[in-house]
């Protein structure tokens, strides 16, 4: 009791306990034990751009939760979190050795990530049959909980949930926007030719279609592609009024942008996913920041809520904790965070007789589809899928002033 | 060289020396059944060693067996690279390639996108015919170019086959790839084969090796070795002497397909996706990578060197900031400030380093130790002059020129060198 | 002492005969383009009217032109270095790399020290664009010189294998330096030159900044070949690619001859390296590899050892990729660049031209 209530009033005291709890004589002993949450992110080059808001965002949340949950002590360990970036970019394979990893860890009884969806394809049948409740802050290819390509990747019950909608919304959302808000009937499509900006760029192209819009030229150029200002010509021919780009900074989102000026599409809207919402002209590596003064009439989609009650204390607490401001997909680590300390509560609320049981009471405490979780992004459910009932896309455009996005606006697809 | 010097000094006979004398000599009469031995052995130490200290210290035993037997891909792959470069002297940078047919070969056969449900050891040896195929059709025409314009079309071949892989949506479901890979079926006694006990992968893994060793070996010490080896010292000679060269070559070249098309059935049994971005060159240097620090023309050799260089990639590399950590709570390892730089052991990202170690391995062992670290009795003897080997010692007769450093019009490649 | 008279009396005619040639070929394409452009189940969408594809046809060739000289200029380094010690530099791609990544550096040093630079100023981008190729230029030669030095030297003369193996991996090396220095992301380079300067021809526009880089690809090729055919230097350079021992006998100095060549080869890569920068926009660490594969494909196409082969095969290379991504298939160019690269080697090993500075296949 005494190291409970020294672990909530001071952070360090809480680090100390739990160095304490982490050497083998401390098993059992008041605290029911120490757990972890393991975070699966890539770390490297641009993506690393994108994983660091995510994890800062996790342990923000377990901070202020005082490292606990359910009567056992969090911890977030170096050696839980894991890179599954290999030469720069996210790697399935590599992925996937870190799951075996994780899931061999007894003590991990959650893991947030990945990033990428071509990563969870590789993860999920691990973290499936090892019954380890998985999180993932920004995967939205739909192809991992929906219909018969997410039942290939599962053996047993589901423990993958996210707290972020898919691309069969995101795409929509932008088109909805370009078609409805921005007046804009013909399109440019381009996309990067990997999992996430293709599908994302298929969804688009589908709805846009389907709104009666026009697509002047659907195109694909893989991140290797020297000569960018060719192809943005070919698109110029085409007299677009809106360009649409499925893919990530990383694989040309900004190059693109770049060669679109050179071509003459440098006053046309161009309008990326969430890929290219990573962070303002200042963070390294972004859309922003390489984009310069181009970025004027640029435009993106985030696949999760843009605006919600208490966000700006969040945003005042990230800065006070990271000496940076939030961006990028922080807030929806923060609420996988969120999720599984909920979740760990009831867990350890049925008193389960050992970490293996914890993980599964964990499991079946995450992915219950009749609990309504109070998140940082307002109160949320998943489905029997693990999709999350929030299917919200916030559109975000460039402020030239303050060097960032600006959040626009936000489109409910939850009742469509 | 240093290695040239310390063969100056006589060999001192000690005991140590004369059992590695009749260990060799044993080796070089019983081939299969010492293959059959030490692999029994090294299997079973592969099964003991993770579940003691200190290695179930760094983490439990079944992410070692997983390691090892993601370990034993890329041991397949070096063994067949080797027989490439090691041993016909023909360097192949798009290897991964044939990875990649053996790959999808198997995802075709045994995934919910095809509708087929195929045994996996039928399709293992299905894979790897489909891969030698393919090395066939790419060897054929190519073979007659000399070894630098091979290796430039056999990179650009490296690169085609991801492309196509990724553009051609209806049959290969494109950038996605092919998930729900169906895994091998259970084994008697050993039983299912599952991502939580990779046991049965290891231990599939560790048969593979050895059959494909066995093979290796048997080739390697029949006229065709003999054969690959008087190609690579030269072609010309070896042509004079009867050598279709051509055959010869796209048999090594089929052979390194095979056996890359083993791995590759194997990884997307055990991974179940497959999708194009896991075959790109960064594979192929890889394992060039592990043959160059193990030892090229030496089986063993860059058997070992495929599995140390895996295990620093997937586990040395990947525990180092964990261990760091450790030590730093244990106040063994301080944080500390040179100038502006801020140093931060724990911090720092091993893994991001892994091709630049790699690709400084590669020039440090090229430059300074071309025979690798376990290097072929043929170097060896290249670099120890004439006194280590007898007159009888099989390895000398396809071993009269030399390896690297020879060429018509220079001399002694000691001294070029 | 004939050849010299040979090659005196026949420049003017040989320049005449290139110069019709280049303008046939680049006339040839734009005709193809313009059809092409007009074919609404070629393009997979709205077909042009004639006029739009008239002026988009020729805004397309001057693209071409423009990443052509871009890859025969890197190409020459390759083709360079293989003529005379006939060893695949697969780091040359990087040293490229290197240079764009310099040129950053020089070209955002010069507009950090000038607040407010008025970059429409000629005399002022005249300027920039001298001191970036003057710095840029030396320090990729000199690097490339350095890594022959350090890497390729010790195995003159023995194998082929080893030194290949490791030219692989000096390539790696130098991409991962790079990802440590400056991360895996894009680096944006300043685009000094404006891309407003425009000349309005119909319909198309054609940017200034393409004809320059084309004007000073040519440029530094002709430099190169007068220096290659018309000075002692570069007669022990064609010397040594004949038959080292040979020249070596004539009194040609064989490592101050390796040495010079890979450093005008690293020169013309930084220079390729500076109008990458002010083409696109930004530079990768990954940038050499495809670079450099695809400027080794153009020294292949021309015939490897050629000098001329190589600008050649280099504007070749640019335009086949070119007509890809102008007709909508850029998720296919670089699988037809390999493609070209393998028939290439299968049907015409010695390339189009055939390999002049020596043939010991």
């Amino acid at each position: 009791m005494k190291l409970r209530k020294l672990g909530v009033f001071a952070a360090g005291a809480a680090v100390a306990f739990s160095a304490c709890s982490n050497t083998p004589a401390a098993t059992g002993g008041a605290s029911k034990g120490t757990v972890y949450f393991a975070i699966e992110l890539p770390q490297q080059g641009s993506e690393k751009a994108a994983s660091d808001p995510i994890i800062n965002g996790i342990k923000l949340a377990v901070k202020q939760a005082g490292g606990k949950a359910g009567g056992y002590t969090i911890e977030i360990p170096q050696s839980v979190i894991k890179d599954d970036a290999l030469n720069g970019a996210h790697d399935a394979q590599t992925g996937a050795n870190n799951m075996s990893q994780i899931v061999a860890e007894e003590k991990v009884i959650g893991v947030i990530g990945p990033l990428n969806s071509s990563v969870a394809k590789a993860q999920i049948p691990i973290s499936n049959e090892g019954g380890l409740s998985q999180c993932s802050p920004a995967n939205t290819n739909p192809d991992l909980t929906k219909g018969a390509p997410a039942a290939q990747l599962r053996k047993k019950a589901n423990n993958y949930i996210r707290v972020v909608t898919t691309d069969d919304v995101q795409g929509p959302a932008a088109s909805q926007y370009i078609y409805d808000t921005l007046k804009k009937t013909s399109v440019y499509i381009i996309d990067d030719t990997e999992t996430f900006g293709k599908g994302v760029a298929d969804a688009f192209e589908k709805d846009f279609k389907a709104r009666g819009g026009t697509v002047t030229k659907r195109d694909g150029a893989p991140k290797t592609t020297q000569d960018y200002v060719t192809i943005m010509t070919a698109a110029a021919s085409g007299n677009p009024q809106a360009i649409y780009f499925g893919g990530v900074t990383a694989t040309g989102g900004a190059r693109i942008l770049l060669a679109a000026a050179q071509a003459g599409l440098g006053k046309v809207p161009y309008v990326g996913p969430d890929g290219i919402n990573d962070g303002s002209a200042t963070t390294k590596d972004s859309f922003l920041n390489l984009a310069g003064d181009k970025a004027a009439n640029s435009y993106s989609t985030l696949a999760g809520i843009g605006t919600f009650d208490g966000k700006a204390k969040f945003d005042a607490d990230y800065l006070a904790e990271y000496k940076t401001a939030a961006t990028g997909y922080a807030a929806q680590g923060y609420a996988c965070a969120q999720v599984f300390l909920d979740a760990l509560g009831r867990a350890g609320a049925t008193n389960p007789a050992d970490l293996k049981a914890l993980r599964e009471a964990m499991r079946v405490a995450v992915t219950d589809t009749s609990r309504t979780y109070t998140t940082i992004q307002g109160k949320i459910t998943f489905n029997a899928d693990g999709d999350t009932s929030q299917k919200i896309v916030s559109i975000y455009s460039f402020d030239a002033t303050a060097k960032d996005w600006k959040f626009e606006t936000q489109v409910d697809y939850a009742s469509k | 060289m240093t290695a040239a010097k310390a063969a100056v000094r006589p060999p001192k006979p000690t005991g140590w020396r004369a059992i590695r004398e009749r260990m060799r000599n044993y080796a070089h009469h019983h081939r299969s059944i010492t293959i059959l031995w030490t692999m029994a052995i090294a299997g079973a130490l592969l099964i003991v060693l993770p579940r003691i200290p200190p290695l179930n210290l760094i983490q439990s035993a079944n992410p070692w067996y997983d390691a090892f037997a993601n370990a034993g891909v890329y041991v397949l792959l070096a063994m067949g690279l080797n027989v490439v470069v090691g041993l016909a002297g023909l360097l192949d940078l798009g290897y991964a390639a044939f990875f990649a047919i053996g790959a999808y070969t198997y995802a075709y056969s045994n995934s919910p996108f095809s509708g087929q449900d195929l045994p996996f050891f039928p399709m293992l040896v299905v894979g790897a015919a489909v891969a030698a195929v393919f090395g066939i059709a790419l060897g054929a025409p190519t073979l007659r170019l000399r070894g630098d314009y091979l290796a430039i079309m056999t990179l650009g071949f490296g690169e085609i086959v991801p492309i196509v892989f990724v553009n051609s949506d209806p049959y290969t479901n494109g950038t996605n790839g092919i998930g729900g890979i169906y895994r091998p079926e259970a084994l008697p006694f050993f039983g299912e084969f599952s991502p939580l006990t990779s046991f049965n992968y290891m231990i599939v893994m560790i048969v593979i090796v050895t059959v494909a060793m066995m093979l290796l070996y048997r080739l390697h010490d029949s006229r065709i070795g003999r054969a690959w080896m008087a190609i690579r010292e030269d072609e010309l000679a070896a042509a004079a002497n009867g050598i279709n060269t051509v055959v010869t070559k796209l048999l090594a070249f089929a052979l390194g397909a095979t056996t890359s098309g083993f791995a590759g059935v194997f990884n997307a049994s055990k991974l179940t996706i497959v999708s194009p971005d896991q075959f790109l060159f960064a594979v192929s240097f890889t394992v060039l990578a592990m043959i160059i620090v193990g030892g090229m023309g030496n089986i063993w050799g860059v058997a070992a060197g495929g599995f140390i260089v895996f295990m620093i990639q997937a586990v040395v590399l990947k525990q180092l900031s964990g261990i760091a950590e450790t030590l730093q709570k244990a106040g063994l390892l301080p944080v500390f400030d040179i100038g502006p730089l801020h140093v931060d052991i724990a911090k720092v990202n091993f893994v991001e380093y892994q091709y630049l170690l790699f690709g400084i391995a590669l020039v440090i062992m090229m430059l300074k130790r071309p025979e690798g670290l376990f290097p072929s009795q043929v170097r060896r003897a290249e670099l120890h002059a004439a006194e280590e080997l007898g007159p009888d010692d099989p390895e000398l007769l396809g071993a009269l020129g030399d390896t690297p450093g020879n060429d018509e019009d220079m001399g002694d490649p000691a001294a070029s060198r | 002492m004939t050849t010299v008279a040979v090659a005196r009396r026949s420049p003017l005619n040989r320049a005449a005969r290139i110069v019709a040639f280049a303008v046939i070929a680049i006339v040839l394409y734009d005709i193809v383009l313009f059809v092409a452009l007009q074919q609404s189940w070629l393009t997979g969408s709205k077909a042009l009217t004639g006029d739009h594809a008239f002026g988009v046809a020729i805004q397309q060739t001057i693209n071409a032109l423009s990443i052509g000289a871009i890859y025969a200029l890197i190409a020459l380094g390759y083709t360079m270095v293989y003529g005379i010690i006939e060893l695949i530099n697969f780091a040359h791609g990087d040293v490229f790399m290197v240079g764009a990544f310099l040129s950053i550096l020089v070209t955002a040093g010069i507009f950090g020290q000038i607040p407010g630079a008025d970059i429409t100023n000629i005399p002022f981008l005249i300027l920039v664009l001298t001191v970036a190729l003057l710095l840029v230029m030396p320090a990729t030669g000199l690097l490339n010189l350095t890594i022959e030095r350090i890497f390729y030297r010790p195995f003159r003369g023995g194998s082929r294998l080893a030194p290949l193996i490791t030219a692989v991996g000096v390539s790696f090396i130098l991409q991962n330096v790079a990802l440590v220095v400056v991360g895996s992301g894009d680096r944006a380079a300043p685009q000094v030159f404006p891309l407003n300067w425009q000349i309005p021809i119909g319909d198309a526009k054609i940017s200034v900044l393409s004809i320059f880089i084309f004007v000073l690809a040519v440029g530094l090729m002709l430099a190169l070949n007068t220096f290659v055919n018309r000075t002692r230097l570069g007669r022990a350079m064609r010397a040594t690619a004949q038959d080292q021992q040979a020249a070596s006998l004539m009194g040609v100095d064989l490592n101050q001859t390796i040495a010079l060549t890979f450093l005008l080869g690293g020169a013309l890569a930084g220079a390729a390296g500076v109008v990458w920068g002010l083409r696109f926009g930004f530079v990768r660490q990954d940038l050499g590899f495809n670079a450099g594969l695809k400027a080794f494909t153009s020294a292949v196409l021309g015939g490897i050892g050629n000098i001329n082969g190589a600008a050649l095969g280099g504007f070749f290379i640019g335009f086949t990729e070119n007509l890809a991504s102008a007709l909508g298939y850029s998720r296919w160019s670089e699988f037809l660049v390999f493609l070209i690269l393998t028939f290439v080697l299968i049907f015409r090993p010695t390339g189009i031209l055939g390999q002049q500075l020596g043939d010991r296949a």
